[in-house]
């Protein structure tokens, strides 16, 4: 870990010593203030009852120690020197046709593989066997494979092509949706010279994410993972694969028997190599530009899946790779797979304190200056420690409060508890591809979970202000937690409910 | 091997940032919470003078379900279209939480406009190093110093509160009941000591807003007064337990107070009936209490400035027998006292309804 200077075409990227030690003082100090609100909490005499104490504990720590270990991980944070590829590699692109998606768009993502510069061959494989992507195919040169009725979705598609069609040392999988830079290939294939690289992934970068603030708000979630979070990971050899825009060496795929067909295939995929001890490699270079969700519809459907898949691959995949994995690895799956129990949590941040005022049942009883004297310390030292991340960011726009997407993880909370609902029940979701085009339909059914919670928040403030006799501690503090899900659920529903004003982004 | 050695290396990175915390981080909790107290806090505290100056005549009343519950409480507002002001309450020492400062319990008196007059008795056994020994000459053993640290504690919560209330330490320091009593190996000496002992731990903490109460229980505790210095109101409490009594009279208010207001009325200190109650025998009950306000309205006791109702269905005579000394269970005594005497010539503040919560 060196001076690391790295230009995405955007703005360089640059890391020296000072930005290094300066970084880890502030961890250290970010680390040192959330002790501080810890200590208070949980000894500084509080508890009255112990049950909901553990409850309210587990809701209000888990941020907390979620940035911990992801300020960890940044302290990793490089972007492996270049070597000049000398040796030629044979690369293969994919994308995939699901029955229903736009000619158009096809057409547009298929000129843009074939100028990239790199010499490769495409292949389309095409789920419905197309009469129009088939000459549309044969118009540009890229090899039309049909592969109607064969199953397990992308993977499946991915994997039959690999066996029966691909005979390339690399092989590029890209997001139909997904308009490729034609330097792709030049910025990825120089990582594979090491023999243990098994993949290497690019930013997910978007070209619609400034249409609504939906859009905007669903891309922003991006910003720490594909930058800081992922080239931490790849300083510990452990980058993650998105699927989308991901380069694999063949023999890797081929070591884990093709890409897994699973509902979270990408991160699925990503463990097994991890597991069979392959090195992933992060590039902070944006090599493709795709679309993300415009409405809260699809982006809903969009999440859905990949909370059960993370759910599912957290029950069912991690135990089995545990052993094989180090222990960054460890630690990094167990953290991705349970990021989707904040639905859950804020389910209860709603719940709790709702109970508390209309039963007279207490978590805690804290004075109100006490619990903001002890908390500012770390949310003063955790929102310098984002700021200061966001100078590894790969492009100039990123930066900025990420304000919107905070607002839409919480309004999303209903979605994920249906996900975790699914995953342990074992149901099913049907595999869909997430919506590429936005309707701009007023749902009040999406939103109608939060109405819910809003106006039980609000009873149960207007409870306190009218049958309590005297407001103590322990009620100002509830109070304070429920017009605070008040806040933080309102904007989602203004988006719900008026599409059409949130677009002036 | 080599994951052995990372987890080595993570507790001890984990080690140094927990010990960083403990060993720099906390202590300078401590030294800037106490810088903060020293130069900020202590100049914020109101000084107990201001309820000398109080114009208006204060009535408090003592409930057992008082400071939780406020039912009856405003019964006795509407009752007597009188504003309590002074809402009083017992705690003893000891080191569980229960003996702390009530900071919450406080803080919502005084936000509701009612003062605070905690009675704090002194039981040693309430602390575990005591815990259920009977302790003789236990007001020597708090001289010494035993409890500083608790006394410190609370007089810095009590100072925090900032606004001014009344603190009624070791009251009835003749009545066998108590463990601060003369029947268990005190002195008037030793009580002076005790007194001036917690006096001077409250100065030290900047409490201004405590005004001291000292409450004598028969003419002859006198021996007992701890200086003017030390002293800031004097409590007097005034019972007719009717035939339930030793000498089984029923005694008037204005015959119950005359004989301790003569005893105290020389130190000049404004004075607080801090406990006032009737029992059922022997005599009417309503008329007792009528004829107590009609005292008060006659100026018989210039010096007194207030009046605590102590109304305790299950309370006990001097000797142990069970008396019911509720006030406000029988509608009949608002209707016999008369309520313009209250407001007009004792100068209680007209109650308001809907005023205060």
């Amino acid at each position: 870990m060196g001076k690391i200077m790295y230009s995405t075409g955007q703005t360089t990227i640059r890391i020296g010593w000072w930005d290094r030690i300066l970084f880890a003082i502030l961890t250290i100090l970010a680390i040192e203030a959330a002790l501080y609100w810890a200590d208070y909490w949980f000894f500084g005499g509080h508890r009255v009852n112990i049950f909901l104490f553990i409850l309210l504990s587990y809701a209000v720590f888990r941020g907390v120690v979620r940035s911990v270990i992801s300020w960890i991980f940044f302290q990793f944070i490089a972007i492996p020197s270049l070597h000049t590829s000398t040796t030629h590699r044979t690369v293969d692109i994919f994308t995939t046709a699901m029955p229903g998606e736009p000619c158009d768009m096809f057409r547009t993502t298929l000129i843009a593989m074939q100028k990239i510069t790199h010499p490769h061959t495409s292949y389309l494989l095409d789920g419905s066997d197309d009469p129009q992507l088939k000459s549309l195919c044969s118009e540009l040169g890229v090899g039309h494979i049909n592969c109607k009725g064969v199953p397990g979705a992308k993977a499946g598609k991915i994997n039959y092509c690999l066996k029966n069609f691909s005979k390339a040392e690399l092989v590029l999988v890209l997001d139909p949706d997904h308009i490729p830079e034609p330097d792709f290939l030049d910025r990825t294939l120089p990582y594979f010279n090491d023999e243990k690289v098994g993949f290497v992934q690019v930013v997910q970068a978007y070209y619609n994410a400034d249409k609504n603030v939906v859009a905007h708000a669903a891309a922003e979630q991006g910003f720490g993972f594909y930058g800081p979070l992922q080239m931490g990971l790849s300083g510990l050899d452990s980058a993650i694969a998105i699927g989308a825009n991901c380069t694999f060496r063949r023999a890797a795929l081929d070591s884990i028997d093709g890409h897994a067909v699973h509902l979270a295939e990408d991160a699925c995929t990503s463990l097994r190599l991890h597991a069979a001890g392959w090195k992933g490699r992060y590039v902070p270079y944006r090599a493709s530009y795709g679309l993300v969700p415009e409405d809260l519809a699809s982006f809903f459907k969009q999440q859905i899946k990949w909370a059960k898949g993370m759910f599912d691959l957290l029950l069912h995949e991690y135990p089995k790779a545990f052993f094989n994995l180090n222990i960054q690895q460890k630690i990094y799956y167990l953290f991705a797979g349970t990021f989707y129990l904040n639905g859950a949590v804020t389910l209860l941040t709603i719940i709790l304190p709702v109970i508390f005022i209309f039963f007279k049942i207490y978590a805690i009883e804290m004075p109100i200056s006490g619990y903001f004297l002890h908390i500012t310390p770390y949310v003063i030292a955790s929102l310098m420690l984002s700021m200061y991340i966001q100078r590894w960011y790969s492009a100039p726009q990123e930066k900025g409060f990420p304000w919107r997407s905070m607002f839409l993880e919480k309004g999303t909370w209903h979605i994920y508890t249906l996900a975790l609902f699914y995953s342990l029940t074992g149901k099913n979701i049907v595999w869909i591809p997430t919506p590429k085009s936005g309707s701009e339909k007023t749902s009040i059914t999406l939103v109608l979970p939060h109405i819910i919670a809003i106006l039980l928040s609000c009873m149960s403030i207007a409870f306190v202000l009218t049958t309590y006799p005297r407001i103590d501690s322990g009620t100002q503090l509830m109070m304070v937690f429920a017009v605070m899900n008040v806040v933080s659920l309102a904007p989602v529903v203004f988006w719900g409910l008026f599409p059409k004003k949130g677009c002036g982004a | 091997m080599k994951s052995i050695f990372i987890m080595l290396k993570i507790a001890l990175i984990s080690g140094i940032i927990v010990a960083a915390y403990i060993y720099a981080i906390k202590p300078f909790e401590r030294v800037g919470l106490e810088v903060y107290y020293q130069r900020v806090t202590k100049n914020l505290v109101q000084d107990k003078i201001a309820l000398t100056q109080e114009s208006e005549f204060f009535l408090g009343l003592y409930r057992p379900e008082l400071p939780y519950e406020f039912g009856m409480l405003f019964v006795v507002q509407e009752g007597l279209s009188a504003q309590v002001s002074i809402v009083s309450y017992y705690q003893a020492w000891g080191d569980q939480k229960e003996h702390a400062f009530l900071t919450d319990v406080n803080r919502n008196l005084v936000n509701g406009g009612y003062t605070p007059l905690i009675t704090w008795e002194p039981w040693v056994s309430a602390f575990k190093k005591f815990r259920d020994s009977q302790v003789d000459s236990s007001l020597n053993i708090i001289s010494q110093g035993q409890f500083d640290l608790f006394i410190h504690a609370w007089a810095r919560e009590a100072a925090k509160l900032k606004k001014p209330f009344f603190l009624r330490p070791g009251h009835e320091m003749s009545n066998p009941w108590y463990s601060w009593s003369t029947s268990h190996g005190n002195s008037p000496e030793s009580y002076k000591r005790f007194w001036r002992h917690v006096h001077d731990i409250f100065a030290q903490e900047g409490a201004r807003n405590v005004a001291f109460v000292w409450n004598p229980y028969i003419p002859a505790d006198t021996a007992n007064y701890p200086g003017d210095k030390y002293v800031d109101w004097i409590g007097l409490d005034i019972f007719n337990f009717g035939s339930l009594a030793e000498n089984g009279l029923w005694m008037d208010f204005y015959t119950v107070t005359k004989i301790l207001y003569d005893a105290v009325k020389g130190y000049n200190k404004p004075i607080i009936i801090a406990e006032a109650g009737c029992g059922q025998g022997g005599g009417n009950k309503n008329d007792w209490y009528r004829d107590m306000f009609h005292s008060l309205a006659t100026k018989n006791f210039p010096l007194v400035k207030g009046l605590i109702i102590f109304d305790a269905p299950q309370a006990q005579t001097p000797s142990g027998l069970p008396v019911d000394l509720s006030f406000t269970s029988d509608a009949e005594v608002y209707t016999k006292i008369d309520k313009k005497e209250i407001t007009d010539h004792i100068k209680i503040k007209t109650y308001h309804k809907g005023e205060n919560l």
